[in-house]
């Protein structure tokens, strides 16, 4: 199979603009990839061959007709299944909507087409984006491509983004993240997952889990490519209200790989020591990597970390069911048995409860503030454990045993409850070669001091240009980039 | 928590106009308990001059 599914977004984008791949070439690689590794992967829910071919040769015309064309011209990217698609059917991984179609684009995807990206298909999705798992009993469970032989969960609930854009399906994916549904499939199938600061990108179209927690952003195979893509999706929307007028910087220029003199927190209680030992090593390994770039970390707390499971829960919880209402009064039975549950707790959720969550949403959000007053980025584990195999609902991290579904979401849902703005990027790979990924926290609407350290990071390792077992076709190339000395490797 | 059982379940449910089957209800019980526990450590928040991150903005 071609080499092409593997290009990042910048070298792809400026082939297609130098008019040395066509559009039409790039499109069909990904759609016989697809054709190929699907029926295992179970990536995608629907697959748009004809529309996107339809765009790939209106692409090449343009490029050949001399237009100008942007980064993202002739790029084909996947979208989870939650965001509305004019014309295609949108079905939230649910029974519910396995018939919708959307009359209208969501603000984020009609951005990103008139940028020039291209709608592959649409994603596998945890039902409802109400799981960190990334499991679905209406469309088969994705597959984490990292193992061949264990049916392994991919992380949700942007399941389908993360196994698409890992195994090559696809440049690029859209995902919504409401306690870490970005960062949690990034972190387990070892690719790089932005949550934007809440207000950065329209929500408008996308179908709500908790609409004060939601966020969208994007699922790529490097910080630089995410770059690319958070730029058109960013800005003020009239159609959602919380979007904010401040001005989308250039997110590309700040891709410098300069870090030198960069303020770096290190959060180890509740983070770091909730983590394995693996995960442990290969986030301290990594932090070793950004002190010899020059960055200056020191160890930071959250305090109000105790309190983020509470608050996250009343609200999502409670949100959640209010936009379920109707159809768990009408259609119960239509539902997973585990959204169902996770949907019936909100009915438990007081008023008064709700109101004292979002009062102690303030006070962790203004712990983190204060943190980065000082500090100009924080880093934490993205999760505390890797991949689990599909089934399993217990884990043992250093003689505990813990939830699955509590432990994946644990360290992330804390800055969907402040809003910051994180990166999650894999920071190694276990002994099993499952990969691990560390977060980037950065100050409210500064996304480019966030990609500035994650692609500074990439600049100095080679955990993300790694290729998983599943479609292995051939070997990747030898990355130019150094990679860490052997004894800090993870595995 | 204490007072939370099946029965309560089924009364709050009804209340709020949902027709849940018991069977599930009941054995939606220990997750209700482990959640409003977590819920109500909220209390011990310093919570009274906080507002809440909610806000109505008319333009």
């Amino acid at each position: 199979m071609t080499e092409l599914v593997w290009k990042p977004i910048s070298e792809l984008g400026r082939l297609i603009a130098g008019k040395e791949v066509s559009p039409v070439e790039v499109v069909q690689a990904y759609l016989d990839r697809i054709e190929a590794l699907d029926g295992k992967l179970k990536a995608f829910i629907t697959v748009c061959r004809d529309d996107a071919l339809a765009a790939a040769k209106n692409a090449e015309t343009a490029v050949m007709s001399g237009q100008a064309v942007g980064p993202l011209h002739g790029v084909p990217i996947g979208l989870k299944d939650l965001f509305a698609t004019k014309g295609t059917r949108t079905t939230g991984g649910s029974k519910i909507l396995a018939d919708w179609i959307p009359e209208d684009d969501a603000t984020v995807v009609a951005r990103l087409k008139d940028a020039g990206a291209i709608v592959l298909g649409k994603l596998n999705m945890h039902e409802f984006a109400y799981g960190p798992e990334g499991l679905n009993a209406h469309y088969g469970n994705a597959w984490n491509p990292w193992d061949a032989h264990t049916h392994r969960m991919p992380g949700g609930s942007s399941s389908g983004s993360g196994v698409a854009v890992a195994a090559g399906l696809c440049a690029a994916a859209l995902g919504s993240d409401t306690g870490g549904s970005i960062r949690i499939p990034a972190a387990l199938c070892g690719i790089t997952g932005l949550k934007p600061t809440y207000g950065r990108a329209s929500r408008a179209g996308v179908l709500p889990l908790a609409w004060s927690m939601d966020h969208v952003g994007p699922m790529t195979r490097t910080a630089a490519d995410a770059a690319l893509l958070l730029a058109p999706m960013s800005g003020y929307d009239p159609r959602d209200p919380t979007t904010s007028v401040l001005p989308v910087p250039d997110y590309r220029a700040a891709l410098t790989g300069d870090i030198k003199g960069l303020r770096v927190g290190l959060f180890r209680p509740f983070f770091l020591e909730s983590a394995g030992m693996v995960l442990r090593q290969a986030v301290e390994g990594a932090i070793k990597r950004l002190e010899e770039q020059g960055a200056v970390v020191e160890q930071v707390a959250l305090e109000s970390a105790a309190h983020v499971a509470g608050a996250s829960f009343a609200i999502v919880a409670a949100e959640a069911l209010a936009y379920h209402d109707e159809w768990m009064r009408t259609r119960p039975g239509d539902y997973g048995a585990d959204v169902r549950d996770r949907l019936r707790l909100g009915a438990f959720v007081s008023a008064t409860q709700y109101l004292k969550a979002q009062q102690a949403r303030q006070l962790i959000r203004n712990e983190v503030d204060a943190l980065l007053a000082k500090l100009d980025v924080l880093i934490a584990p993205a999760t505390p454990i890797v991949a689990p195999p599909v089934g399993q609902t217990e884990v043992v991290v250093e003689g505990e045993r813990h939830d699955v579904r509590s432990s994946l979401i644990r360290l992330t849902r804390p800055f969907n409850l402040s809003g910051h703005p994180v990166c999650a990027v894999p920071c190694g790979f276990t002994v099993a070669g499952l990969p691990m990924g560390m977060q980037i926290v950065g100050r409210p609407f500064d996304e480019a001091t966030v990609l500035r350290v994650a692609d500074a990071y990439q600049r100095v390792t080679d955990w993300h240009t790694r290729r998983p077992p599943v479609g292995q076709d051939a070997p990747a190339a030898p990355s130019p980039l150094s990679s860490p000395p052997r004894g800090e490797r993870a595995g | 928590m204490e007072g939370v059982n099946a029965k309560t379940l089924r009364r709050m449910a009804a209340l709020l106009g949902y027709d849940w089957p018991d069977e599930e209800l009941e054995a939606l019980l220990p997750q209700v308990e482990k959640s409003l526990e977590m819920v109500e450590r909220l209390d011990a928040l310093a919570l009274r001059d906080v507002e809440p991150a909610l806000q109505y903005r008319i333009v």
